[in-house]
């Protein structure tokens, strides 16, 4: 049976094993317990290694970190209006749209909608 | 039609001669005739694109420019780079691929992509762009020749060049530019370094009242890196992780924090201290290219420092 993602974080931070590794995502998990200052470094250590088995990987963290509740609320990233248009409009990556987006007044976004904008429904 | 709104497009070069760029490389690729199969790598704002650009506009080659980090998967490769490469170029010779921030292609569309590259080897030429080349795969790196965007820590030449182009913006911007202007401008550079894009960015930025405002680069320069060494001193760990995640998901490149957190460190630590973290930090640096997840490296940095550095 499929196991939930963040089952397997529940399950490192209790030290319970699980034998089906088919759904550990190293990536979330590691995510997980980057929110925690008495974990982070462990799961910087599996995440130096993201090429390793999925079985190995839970193997160390559940190893290397101390039994535990552990709770912590995710950093949710800000919707950054007009971001997509000025990917568009540029052909530039998020990264380089983000810093063109702290230069743009709201007159330029204006007029580059206008020059986006195809007609039709 | 995209010039009007941001100065790093409207004042890209044109030439490799107006390129600023160290000198070693400048050679190569004022030498270039013949637009090889190229990987150009480097951090973020140093010209990368710019050049390849510059390169296909002046020997006038037909080029597409495709972002990998947008088109990404197999299905790009296969459909929109396999029609481009397959169809000769309307005005002869060669056409080139521009695939900027190639290290974000997916693996399948890596290998893809390693086909394509021998198969119109006759047609088409591959330029990518990237800032870790080791996200990318050994058979695809082999087949492209490499060229490292490195500039000297701190080179105060090539920061000069950079200063003078900003001030020649700024004269053709007709911006009312005073004497005192001038040490500003060079701690913008300074600041940016070597992050040209980053600079011009700035500089649009602080000078939209048609004069340099030194009140937003002072701004820039506290909220850049103090505020992370203030919650490293108190130990905040949730303030620290929350920093790291605001600004990378603003699109501070991960190298970038590392750089200013190296360049900074004395100015808040004691000199023992900071040169005993010096090789930590060389690891998390070293590190950053090749991680999963940055922000998880970024913040393990920071973990390092809160809990070994004797602050000032």
């Amino acid at each position: 049976m499929a196991v939930n993602p963040f089952d397997y974080v529940k399950a490192i931070n209790e030290k319970r094993p699980i034998d089906n590794h088919s759904g550990y995502t190293p990536f979330l998990s590691n995510r997980a317990f980057s929110y925690n200052l008495d974990t982070i470094l462990a799961a910087n250590e599996m995440n130096k290694y993201p090429d390793l088995p999925p079985e190995v990987q839970f193997a160390f963290m559940n190893e290397a970190i101390r039994k535990g509740r552990r709770y912590s609320s995710w950093y949710k990233e800000q919707d950054t209006p007009n971001l997509e248009i000025v990917m568009q409009f540029f052909g530039y990556s998020k990264a380089k749209a983000l810093e063109a987006l702290q230069v743009l007044t709201q007159e330029n976004l204006k007029e580059i909608k206008e020059r986006m904008d195809t007609g039709g429904r | 039609m995209t010039d009007k709104f941001l100065w790093v497009e409207r004042y890209a070069p044109q030439t490799i001669d107006e390129c600023i760029l160290p000198e070693k490389l400048k050679e190569e690729f004022s030498n270039i005739e013949t637009v090889p199969n190229m990987l150009l790598i480097g951090d973020a704002g140093v010209g990368k694109t710019t050049v390849a650009k510059v390169l296909c506009e002046t020997l006038n080659i037909d080029f597409m420019m495709m972002n990998a980090s947008t088109e990404r998967g197999i299905d790009d490769v296969r459909n929109k780079i396999d029609s481009f490469a397959s169809t000769t170029s309307l005005t002869g010779g060669y056409k080139v691929l521009l695939l900027d921030e190639a290290d974000n292609l997916t693996q399948d569309a890596q290998k893809a992509l390693r086909a394509l590259i021998e198969q119109y080897q006759n047609n088409c030429r591959f330029v990518l762009t990237c800032n870790y080349p080791y996200k990318l795969i050994d058979p695809l790196r082999s087949r492209l020749q490499e060229y490292c965007f490195t500039y000297p820590l701190n080179d105060s030449s090539i920061q000069t060049l950079f200063t003078k182009r900003l001030l020649e913006i700024l004269t053709t911007e007709k911006v009312n530019l005073k004497k005192e202007d001038v040490p500003v401008l060079k701690s913008l550079v300074r600041m940016c370094y070597p992050n040209w894009r980053k600079c011009i960015h700035e500089l649009q930025r602080i000078t939209t009242s048609g004069e340099v405002n030194a009140s937003l680069v002072n701004q820039l320069k506290e909220n850049h890196i103090s505020t992370l060494f203030e919650l490293m001193k108190v130990k905040n760990f949730s303030k620290v992780r929350e920093w790291v995640a605001e600004n990378m998901s603003q699109g501070v490149a991960p190298q970038e924090i590392i750089s200013l957190v190296f360049r900074e460190m004395t100015n808040h630590m004691t000199v023992p201290s900071a040169a005993m973290l010096s090789t930590e930090l060389a690891q998390y640096q070293y590190w950053s290219g090749r991680v999963a997840d940055q922000e998880l490296n970024t913040t393990a940095m920071c973990v390092s420092i809160m809990m070994n550095a004797e602050w000032q």
